[in-house]
C-alpha cells in the first residue's frame, strides 16, 4: 500500500517533469539540436526507470506516445524525435537480445534485411511478420529476465555518446585541413564547427572567412570569430553578400547542421543553400560537421515544412511602422541543403559520403519507429 | 562659409570611422602629391585652421569628438609649418620634409585623444587578399586646398558618408557639381580657358576621389568633359564657353542619364506581365523606375526586394514601391533561397558593365544571379550605356572598392549604431572584418541587358563601346 502510494507520486512527479520539458522546448527555453537531445535523453533516462511494463511492447508504446507529444510540441527540432527513436530502437534490441539468449537461436531475431549479405546465407525462418513473432513468442518470458538495468545503462551510454560527439568529430580535422587553407563557414552559431576548428587550430595553421548570416543570432556570430581570433586563428568576418567574391579563394567550406535527413540532404542556418550552392559553382568542396543524433530518418518531401520563419523585426525594425504595414518581411531561420551539394558528412563515426546516410539511418533506428 | 563648418562637424556621423586611418591617408596623400608644395600648403592650413577654429567657437561647437581633434591637428600643423617656415624650403621638394613631421604629430595629438589606434596597426588590419586596394578615406574638409570649390567640397562629404550612392546618382550629382564650378570658374592671367579649366577640374575631381574612388559613369563622363573642354576655341569669350559647357553637360545627363532611363524603362516594362513575382537585389534607379511604370499601367505583379548589410539599399526600394501600392515582399541575402521557389524574373542594376560581359554590381548581386541561373529563372540587368567599361576583369578581389571595417561591427538595422561583440575588434591581431562594395557577375547568369541602345546579350557590351568611340 505504501510503496503503491509512493509509486504515484512519483509519477505525478514525473508528468509534472515532462510538462515542463514540453513547455520549455515549446517556449524555447531549450534552443540547439545538442541541447535538446541531450536534454531529451535525459528525460528518456527518467521516464523510463520510473517506468513499469509487463511487457515490453507496453514500454515501446509508452515511450512512443511520449515522442508523439514533444514532437507535436516542436514539430521542426528533429533531434528530439531522433533520440527518441534511438531509445526505441535500444529497447528493442535489448529485448530480443534477451530472447536471444533465451531461445538460443540468433538467427531468428537477427535484425531486418539490411543489406544483400545476408540474402544468400538467410534461412526460410524469415518472414515479414518475424518482429511481432518475436515479440509475441516472448510474452511471459521478457519479464523473467529484468530489461530495465540494460535498458538505463543504454541510455546512460547513449548520453554519453552525446557528450563526446564534439570531441570526436573534431579529430577528424586534422585529416581535412592542411597547412595555410583558408576554411569559409557559414554556420557560426555551430559549437561544433568551433570545436572542429580550435582543435584543428593546435595542429595546422589556417585562415577561417565567417559568413555572418544576417541578422539571426549575429552576436553569436561574431562572439564565434572572436573566440577563433583569440585561440591564434586568422579571422575574418565577411557579410552574407561577400561569398561570391571570396569562393574562388576559398578551399573548403564547413558547415555545421541543424539536421540531416536521410537521403544526405540538411538544414543549416539560413543562407547555408545559396553558400553551398556558390562552392559548388567554384567547385569548392563542402563539408559538413555533424553528430548522428542530428541523423533524422525523415526524407524531405515538404521542404517548406521543414523551414523554420523567425522574427521578422530583426529584418525591419517594427519602429517603421509605415513601411512594416505595408510590406512582406520573411525571415527564414534555416535552409534546405540538397545531397548534391555536399561533399562530405563528418560524423563522430567517421566520414561519410551524403549518399551513405540513408545506411546510417537504418543502423541507428528501427522501420518501425519511423513514425511516432 | 559657417554652412561648410558645419558640415565639416557632421561629415562622418553615420559610421564611427578609424581616425587614426583617415589621418595617415590624409598625410600620406600630403606626402606624396604636395612635395614641393609643402609649405604654401602649410601657410594654407595654417590660415584655414585658424579660420575654422574661430568659426567653431562662433558656431555651436562640432558635434564629432574627432572634429575638434581635427582642427587642433590642423592648427598644430600650421604652427610647426609655420615654425619651420623658410628653413625647410630648400628641401621642399622631398617627401621627408615639413609634410612628414606634421604627419607623426597630427598622428600622436589624435592618439593622445584616445580615439585612435597606431598608425601601423590600421594596416596590419587589412585582409590580405585585399591589401592592393586603397582605403578610402572618410575626409573632413579642413584639409582641402583653397581652389576646392565648395559644391565639391559638400559633394565630397555626401560621397563619402555614402548619402549620395548609386552609380547614375553619383554621375548626376558630379556633374551638377561641375557646372557650378564651371560657372564659378574665372580663367587666370596668361592662360587660356581650355588649357587650364581641364587642370582645374582635375584638382577638385582629385579632391573628390579622397571620399570614395570614381565610379565608372564618373569617370565617363569625366572623360567626356574634359574631350569638350579641350574643344572649345580659343575664339569665344569665356562666359560663352562656361555657358555652352554648362549646356553641354545639361544635355549630357538629359541624353545619358534621364533619357536613357525613360527608354530603358519602356523596353523593360514589356518584360513584366501580370501574375509575375519579380526579384530584385539592393536599389537600383532605373529598376525602380521599370516596377513604378509597370505598376502605372496597371499590370498586377509582386516585388521581392533582397536586401543585404551594411547600406541596406533594398529598404529605400521597398519603402517607394510599396509607397506606390506594389505588392512587396522584403528578405535580407540569407533568406534568398527561401524566397526563389516563386520567382519569374530577376531584375538587376548594375554598376558598371565591363568590357568581357561582366557584371559589376553592388556585392551580392552575383549570388543572386547565381540562384537564379539554377533555378532556370531569367536574370535581366537595366543599365544605361554610360556604365559600360572598357575594363576587363575576372574576378572580384583584383579591382574593388573597400568599404570601413566598422560597419560589420555595427549590427543594428536602423540608422542608430548598435555596436556588437565585434566593438573591440581591433585589439584582436588576428581578427578581420572585410567590407567590400562590389562584386563581378559572370555574363552566363545574365540572360540580358536592357540598354537605351537595345537589349543584348552580355557578349554584345564590347560592341556597343567600340560603336562609341568611333562614332
Amino acid at each position: 500500500m505504501l510503496a503503491a502510494g509512493a509509486h504515484i507520486s512519483k509519477e505525478k512527479d514525473l508528468n509534472a517533469h515532462i510538462e515542463a520539458f514540453v513547455a520549455q522546448i515549446k517556449r524555447r527555453q531549450i534552443q540547439g539540436s545538442y541541447n535538446v537531445a541531450l536534454a531529451t535523453s535525459q528525460l528518456l533516462l527518467r521516464v523510463v526507470s520510473a517506468a513499469r511494463w509487463t511487457h515490453i511492447d507496453q514500454l515501446v508504446t509508452q515511450i512512443k506516445v511520449l515522442g508523439k507529444r514533444l514532437q507535436s510540441a516542436q514539430p521542426r527540432e528533429l533531434a528530439c524525435g531522433n533520440i527518441i527513436r534511438r531509445v526505441l530502437a535500444l529497447i528493442r534490441e535489448e529485448s530480443e537480445d534477451t530472447n536471444d539468449s533465451e531461445s538460443g537461436d540468433g538467427a531468428i531475431n537477427s535484425p531486418l534485411i539490411t543489406s544483400m549479405f545476408s540474402l544468400l546465407s538467410t534461412n526460410d525462418e524469415y518472414g515479414p511478420n518475424r518482429q511481432s513473432q518475436s515479440l509475441s513468442d516472448s510474452t511471459g518470458r521478457s519479464i523473467k529476465k529484468d530489461l530495465k538495468p540494460y535498458i538505463i545503462e543504454g541510455i546512460q551510454e547513449l548520453i554519453d555518446e552525446l557528450k563526446s560527439i564534439d570531441e570526436s568529430i573534431a579529430s577528424m580535422g586534422v585529416e581535412m585541413i592542411h597547412e595555410n587553407e583558408t576554411i569559409l563557414t557559414p554556420t557560426p552559431n555551430s559549437r561544433t564547427v568551433l570545436k572542429f576548428l580550435l582543435r584543428t587550430a593546435q595542429k595546422r595553421k589556417f585562415t577561417v572567412l565567417v559568413v555572418e548570416v544576417f541578422p539571426n543570432d549575429v552576436e553569436k556570430t561574431h562572439e564565434f570569430a572572436l573566440k577563433l581570433a583569440e585561440a591564434g586563428i586568422e579571422t575574418t568576418v565577411i557579410t552574407d553578400a561577400m561569398v561570391y567574391s571570396i569562393m574562388g579563394r576559398v578551399g573548403k567550406v564547413i558547415l555545421g547542421t541543424h539536421a540531416v535527413l536521410a537521403n544526405g540532404g540538411l538544414l543549416a542556418s539560413a543562407g547555408a543553400a545559396m553558400i553551398c550552392q556558390c562552392a559548388n559553382v567554384h567547385r569548392t568542396p563542402v563539408v559538413i560537421c555533424t553528430g548522428l543524433y542530428k541523423l533524422s530518418p525523415m526524407y524531405p518531401f515538404d521542404i517548406e515544412s521543414l523551414i523554420e520563419v523567425g522574427d521578422t523585426g530583426k529584418v525591419l525594425e517594427f519602429e517603421d511602422g509605415s513601411l512594416v504595414d505595408k510590406v512582406n518581411v520573411v525571415n527564414p531561420l534555416y535552409d534546405y541543403v540538397p545531397p548534391e551539394s555536399v561533399d562530405l558528412c563528418i560524423t563522430n563515426m567517421g566520414g561519410y559520403s551524403p549518399n551513405f546516410m540513408y545506411r546510417l539511418v537504418l543502423d541507428h533506428y528501427r522501420q518501425e519507429d519511423t513514425t511516432l | 562659409m559657417p554652412e561648410l563648418s558645419a558640415k565639416v562637424a557632421l561629415a562622418p556621423p553615420g559610421t564611427p570611422t578609424p581616425k587614426g586611418q583617415q589621418q595617415k591617408g590624409i598625410d600620406k596623400n600630403n606626402a606624396e602629391t604636395q612635395g614641393a608644395k609643402a609649405q604654401r600648403k602649410a601657410e594654407k592650413a595654417a590660415r584655414r585652421a585658424a579660420k575654422v577654429s574661430e568659426q567653431g567657437k562662433s558656431n555651436k561647437p562640432p558635434l564629432e569628438a574627432v572634429a575638434p581633434g581635427r582642427v587642433q591637428s590642423q592648427a598644430k600643423q600650421g604652427r610647426t609649418a609655420s615654425g619651420v617656415g623658410n628653413a625647410s624650403s630648400g628641401g621642399g621638394g622631398s617627401t621627408n620634409s615639413v609634410g612628414n613631421v606634421t604627419a607623426g604629430n597630427a598622428i600622436s595629438s589624435l592618439t593622445t585623444q584616445g580615439t585612435a589606434i597606431h598608425g601601423t596597426d590600421i594596416l596590419d588590419k587589412r585582409v590580405s587578399l585585399f591589401k592592393h586596394l586603397e582605403i578610402t578615406r572618410r575626409s573632413g574638409t579642413a584639409d582641402a586646398a583653397k581652389d576646392i570649390h565648395p559644391a565639391i567640397l559638400a559633394l565630397t562629404l555626401q560621397f563619402a558618408s555614402y548619402t549620395v550612392i548609386g552609380s547614375s546618382a553619383r554621375c548626376r550629382a558630379t556633374l551638377r557639381a561641375f557646372q557650378t564650378v564651371i560657372k564659378d570658374y574665372r580663367t587666370p592671367a596668361g592662360t587660356t580657358l581650355s588649357r587650364n579649366l581641364t587642370n582645374h577640374l582635375s584638382r577638385q575631381i582629385d579632391f573628390l576621389k579622397t571620399a570614395r574612388p570614381l565610379s565608372i559613369t564618373m569617370g565617363n563622363a569625366i572623360r567626356w568633359l574634359k574631350q569638350e573642354i579641350s574643344v572649345v576655341s580659343i575664339d569665344i569669350s569665356d562666359d560663352q564657353a562656361r555657358e555652352s559647357l554648362v549646356e553641354k553637360i545639361d544635355t549630357y545627363i538629359r541624353d545619358k542619364i534621364e533619357v536613357a532611363d525613360r527608354v530603358i524603362v519602356q523596353s523593360a516594362v514589356k518584360q513584366i506581365s501580370k501574375g509575375d513575382v519579380i526579384l530584385t537585389f539592393s536599389r537600383s534607379a532605373v529598376v525602380e523606375q521599370v516596377f513604378l511604370e509597370a505598376n502605372l499601367r496597371g499590370i498586377e505583379f509582386g516585388v521581392v526586394v533582397v536586401d543585404t548589410r551594411p547600406f541596406y539599399e533594398g529598404k529605400e526600394m521597398v519603402r517607394r514601391l510599396s509607397n506606390a501600392g506594389l505588392r512587396c515582399e522584403y528578405v535580407l541575402i540569407s533568406g534568398l533561397s527561401y524566397v526563389l521557389n516563386d520567382i519569374t524574373s530577376v531584375f538587376l542594376g548594375a554598376h558598371a558593365v565591363l568590357s568581357n560581359g561582366q557584371l559589376y554590381s553592388r556585392v551580392g548581386t552575383a549570388l543572386v544571379a547565381m540562384s537564379a541561373k539554377r533555378k532556370n529563372i531569367p536574370v535581366i540587368v537595366c543599365c544605361e550605356s554610360i556604365k559600360f567599361s572598357n575594363r576587363v576583369q575576372l574576378d572580384s578581389v583584383t579591382f574593388n572598392e573597400l568599404g570601413s571595417p566598422d560597419d560589420l561591427m555595427n549590427i543594428s538595422i536602423d540608422s542608430a549604431p548598435k555596436p556588437g561583440p565585434l566593438k573591440n575588434w581591433r585589439d584582436l591581431p588576428n581578427l578581420k572584418l572585410l567590407n567590400i562594395l562590389y562584386d563581378l557577375t559572370p555574363p552566363d547568369y545574365i540572360k540580358k541587358i536592357v540598354t537605351e541602345v537595345g537589349s543584348l546579350p552580355p557578349s554584345s557590351v564590347p560592341v556597343i563601346i567600340r560603336e562609341y568611340n568611333s562614332a
